[in-house]
């Protein structure tokens, strides 16, 4: 039984490739999806184990990896961990703009979904999840636009200015990012250029503007391109922001008395508020290098 | 659009059959160029957009015009568009429906994770 519950922002601060295997569609090495939604997520299981594969650069202490992870799958041990990672969801993704550089990009749903989570996680959410058409951007940011517009990648929308979307922006970038000074300028970006899109035109940047990067394999003797290895990888671009929900439970290892669950979260949202560690695959490439910021009640 | 005789096929079956038939050709006349640059056009389609992607093939020349003109023939079956590149570069800049462009990108990412399927195949 899983009594405390909490959500874990992840911010990518490099690109990050948690991969979804071989595929026949138009990237050879897509990144991970949700099925009905299309948005890149980060798998539950992919993260509870790059956890446990970094959690001694964490700080995390070696007698608690078992009780609260789970036994490694050759300990001959059998028990439940007493920690659970559900699987990351998009809560902004950021877009290429005109102006400013980049955006903030997110819409109803995601909003909506988001909300939904934090709350699940205790947190009273002070904003609502705004409206907005297709074809129509809601920005609170003016310098954004031009002439009432406002230009992604190839697209213009309608911009319309909403103050209240700074709520969003502020409280998303109080949570996700922790406060210290090299992270300041993005909790403010996030705060300031943070752009509600319709869920369809949303969609169309999820699927359409990840990072994308071709490899090819170097001939030893000619030290040129060898003529077959060429194939495609799919990265989520850095400055996306998902969330995950986290609970616990007491410890279940059998032996002496258990620890309780309010024991196991402290332990894990102290090890992840604030942390940096790496998910995902492609390590050696600098893939995969995600901040987490803990969110509770 | 598609014409009545196909109207029986799925939607990816005529792009398959499309993209096979423009795959052997391809790989005939340009036989691993062919295979490697449909295999890198959708990645370079999502990176820099279509209409730049058709204007850098039309710009290169050679077997890249091949590849381009394989998709301009599929879009103008499927989308309407222009079979023709400065009639299709002309449309496309003066559309103001950015939904319309979108789905016609969508297009040839659909008829193009065929072709970069297919044209290693035909190399077999």
């Amino acid at each position: 039984m899983f009594e405390q519950q909490a959500a874990v922002f992840f911010y990518a601060l490099s690109p990050v490739h948690m991969g979804a295997g071989t595929a026949s569609g138009v990237i050879d090495n897509p990144i991970q999806r949700e099925r009905h939604t299309g948005h890149p997520s980060l798998a539950g299981s992919g993260l509870k184990g790059a956890v446990r594969h970094g959690w001694k650069s964490l700080g995390g202490a070696d007698d608690l990896i078992d009780p609260l992870l789970g036994p490694a799958s050759n300990s001959g041990e059998l028990h439940a961990g007493a920690v659970s990672f559900g699987d990351a969801q998009l809560v902004a993704f950021p877009v290429r703009c005109l102006r400013e550089s980049f955006v903030y990009a997110t819409s109803p749903q995601t909003l909506a979904r988001t909300a939904r989570m934090l709350k699940h996680a205790g947190h009273a959410v002070d904003w609502q999840v705004p409206e907005v058409a297709e074809g129509q951007a809601l920005v609170f940011n003016e310098q954004l636009t031009s002439d009432g517009k406002l230009a992604l990648e190839a697209y213009e929308y309608t911009a319309e200015t909403r103050s209240e979307l700074s709520d969003v922006g502020r409280s998303l970038a109080t949570l996700a990012l922790p406060d210290k000074p090299e992270y300041r300028f993005f909790a403010d970006k996030l705060a300031r250029d943070l752009v509600v899109l319709n869920d369809t035109d949303f969609a169309w940047f999820c699927d359409h503007a990840t990072l994308v990067e071709p490899h090819v394999r170097i001939d030893e003797k000619t030290g040129a391109a060898a003529k077959t290895g060429l194939f495609y990888t799919e990265n989520l671009p850095p400055e996306a922001l998902l969330l995950a929900p986290l609970t616990a439970s007491q410890t279940r290892t059998g032996k002496g008395e258990p620890d309780p669950a309010a024991f196991v979260m402290d332990k894990m949202a102290n090890l992840l508020h604030g942390a940096v560690f790496q998910v995902g695959g492609d390590a050696t490439t600098g893939r995969g290098l995600v901040l987490t910021n803990v969110v509770r009640g | 659009m598609s014409s009545p005789s196909t109207s029986r096929l799925t939607l990816e079956q005529q792009r398959a059959a499309h993209a096979w038939s423009k795959a052997s050709e391809g790989v005939a006349r340009h036989p691993k160029d062919y295979v490697n640059d449909a295999k890198g056009l959708p990645a370079l389609i999502m990176n820099s957009g279509l209409m730049q992607v058709m204007a850098f093939l039309h710009g290169k020349g050679g077997r890249h015009v091949t590849l381009a003109n394989h998709l301009l023939e599929w879009l103008h079956q499927r989308m309407d568009t222009p079979k023709d590149f400065s009639a299709f570069m002309t449309h496309l800049a003066a559309m103001e429906d950015a939904r319309q462009f979108q789905a016609i990108t969508t297009e040839a990412l659909a008829w193009l994770k065929w072709l970069r399927q297919l044209a290693p195949a035909v190399e077999q």
